[in-house]
């Protein structure tokens, strides 16, 4: 895969992120009641890429260390610590330039409010008008067992494992219509929803 | 305690506003609130244009954003043309970044925030080529 030129990004786009982001920062550390959780994998360190190098200089305030989680015939999974607050995770695919293809930042992940963070893409397809899962992947805290891929109506299409704190759809079969994912833990209850049903705690 | 979080997260987010936009060519940069009839239809957008942002078409090869922290809100983040739509969930006070690769968009597309759920909040988004 070749990435285009890295552009320079101007002050006011610096600022303009840096305002937002101490913002959400701020806001989550005087608003937060939620019950941390763990997750026991924290990963192999591999050497970031010329690439990696480039994405981890983004105004996330990364360390610049990535923690290989999981990795699985399509996709790989990476904790990217940040030098204060919550770790970000980061989801590329097998072929891809770099690790860091997506990342995502969130404000209560691990914690029992947010059992799963959701890497998994959504979308549609002319004719479509309604989004469907078009992968499925993610991280989820100890305890969560499996992820069930839930399709119109609620209708259970399919279970993906969790291993390693990672599950990935990775079957050979194509993809059911999924529209949300349900966390499962270990006595098969349903602990939080995601995807286009949003989530419950 | 949850209010002076929220007051300061507007306050914070009107002053980002305030900033100047300055984007250079091959860049995309919205922010503002993200919910339905908060900004009225964005022509730029094909999908779902009474609900999101878009940038106009270009290479999009990068796209970021963030929710400000508050009630629960839920956007799809990525990029969008005429025949396909591609994105990653961003909840309230997540900050996330995508290159078009990763949701197979790459070429000649619009990067694209749209709002799916929730009560609605300050959204940033950037985007370049």
């Amino acid at each position: 895969m070749n990435l285009p030129p890295i552009k320079r990004i101007g002050w006011p786009t610096i600022a303009l992120t840096v305002c937002l982001l101490f913002g959400i920062v701020l806001a989550f550390s005087l608003t937060s009641t939620d019950a941390r959780a763990t997750i026991s994998n924290r990963g192999t360190p591999i050497v970031p890429s010329a690439e990696d190098r480039t994405a981890l200089r983004s105004p996330l305030n990364l360390t610049g260390e990535i923690f290989l989680l999981r990795e699985t015939d399509t996709k790989s999974l990476f904790r990217v610590p940040r030098r204060v607050g919550q770790d970000c995770f980061a989801m590329s695919s097998k072929s891809a330039a770099t690790h860091l293809e997506v990342i995502l930042c969130p404000n209560n992940f691990p914690t029992q409010d947010r059992p799963i963070l959701d890497f998994s893409v959504y979308g549609a397809d002319r004719p479509e008008t309604d989004l469907r899962a078009i992968s499925i992947q993610g991280m989820a805290i100890d305890g969560v067992k499996k992820i069930r891929l839930l399709g119109d109506n609620g209708i259970s299409l399919a279970e993906v494992p969790v291993r390693n704190n990672v599950y990935v759809y990775d079957e050979a079969s194509p993809l059911p219509k999924v529209r949300s994912l349900a966390a499962i833990d270990s006595d098969n209850q349903v602990v939080y929803e995601a995807g286009l049903t949003g989530r419950s705690g | 305690m949850k209010k002076i979080g929220l007051t300061l997260s507007v306050i914070l987010g009107v002053v980002a506003l305030a900033l100047p936009a300055g984007a250079a060519a091959g860049e995309w940069i919205w922010s503002g609130g993200l919910w339905p009839g908060s900004g009225g239809r964005d022509g730029n957008c094909i999908w779902y244009p009474n609900q999101s942002s878009c940038a106009g078409w270009n290479y999009w090869a990068f796209t970021s954003g963030s929710a400000l922290s508050g009630p629960y809100v839920k956007y799809l983040t990525g990029y969008e043309n005429n025949v396909r739509i591609r994105g990653i969930w961003i909840y309230d006070g997540d900050a996330g970044s995508i290159y078009a690769a990763a949701l197979d968009m790459q070429g000649y597309n619009k990067a694209v925030a749209t709002y799916w759920e929730g009560t609605g909040t300050y959204y940033w988004s950037y985007a370049r080529t």
